[in-house]
């Protein structure tokens, strides 16, 4: 498979009823730093930035009846986020469950080579984390899963 | 995952009704290719994998209570921003193959304090894209009132 320079991003923001109190959580339960704050003139949140890694997401607040929480839309998620781990994925799991995440799936093995987890945070937002512990390839992934497998990355 | 896969460290899944029309319009409107397909033995698609530039974006089909598509949840609880290097593309022909492919605008291009040119708009099933290039030069000031702070210092 070619590899691709990287020209372009896909940055995901999120959308809160209570968004500095996400950046709190999102900090002491997954280990996210929060980079970038626009504030209004009434030192309300008008948007935020966060980092993990090299990876970024934006968290804002329930700015129009398009954008809003899961809170809001009876906790449904219209995108869920995932996170890659360098490392120790039970540990992560363990850390954000001490901070009161939700776990939804406990870390387990998948057939794809991946070690995850999924959770969700205090407002309903839905998180996926996978640690890579092996390189699997396509025909294996099928083979292990039953599925059928059109490309692979 | 492949032995040459390119990891991206924080990735968006956006939930769609029909996942395989979610494929075609976004070649279609961005010029995404589909990188991945996987599909049960009853031959339902139940995952994607779609990007340009070096990055990708998961493809999924709904899974109700907790994933919908913004056509069922009637809002988006999350959107992506979709950005590219200075110099990689030209915003407005973007722009213009994204609106002739059916996208909702709600922006057209216009240049941002901190140096983007970013236009907004909903795809078919009311996911919104915030689509921009970055610029080369350093970004000005916020609009009055507004306070910027970047609490571990400034970004490079």
């Amino acid at each position: 498979m070619a590899t691709e320079t990287r020209r372009a991003s896909l940055t995901s923001a999120l959308f809160y009823k209570e968004p500095m109190a996400a950046l709190d959580w999102l900090e002491r339960a997954f280990g996210f730093e929060r980079t970038m704050l626009l504030t209004n003139p009434d030192g309300s949140l008008a948007h935020s930035q966060m980092s993990f890694g090299d990876g970024m997401i934006m968290v804002g607040t329930e700015w129009s009846e398009r954008h809003q929480s899961p809170v809001s839309l009876d906790g449904r998620n219209t995108q869920t986020i995932h996170v890659h781990l360098d490392e120790d994925i039970d540990a992560h799991c363990a850390r954000a469950r001490a901070a009161g995440a939700n776990v939804l799936a406990e870390p387990e093995d998948q057939f794809y080579g991946d070690r995850t987890y999924r959770c969700d945070d205090p407002e309903g937002h839905i998180w996926t984390f996978a640690q890579t512990l092996r390189t699997v390839s396509q025909n294996e992934a099928e083979a292990a899963s039953g599925l059928k497998i059109d490309g692979w990355i | 995952m492949a032995e040459d896969a390119q990891t991206v460290t924080i990735s968006a899944e956006l939930a769609y009704r029909d996942p395989e029309g979610a494929l075609a319009w976004l070649t279609k409107a961005f010029g995404f290719e589909t990188r991945l397909v996987v599909a049960g033995a009853d031959g339902k698609l139940i995952y994607a994998a779609s990007g340009a530039g070096g990055t990708v974006a998961a493809i999924l089909p709904e899974s109700p209570p907790v994933l919908a598509s913004p056509k069922t949840s009637g809002a988006s609880s999350c959107t992506v921003h979709l950005r590219y290097a200075p110099g990689t593309i030209d915003i407005d022909e973007h722009f213009a193959r994204a609106k002739a492919a059916g996208a909702e605008v709600l922006i057209e291009p216009r240049q941002e304090f901190y140096g983007d040119l970013e236009y907004l708009c909903r795809d078919p099933e009311g996911h919104i894209w915030n689509v921009g290039l970055r610029g080369d030069a350093p970004p000005g000031p916020p609009p009055e009132g507004i306070t910027v702070r970047f609490p571990s210092g400034r970004p490079r």
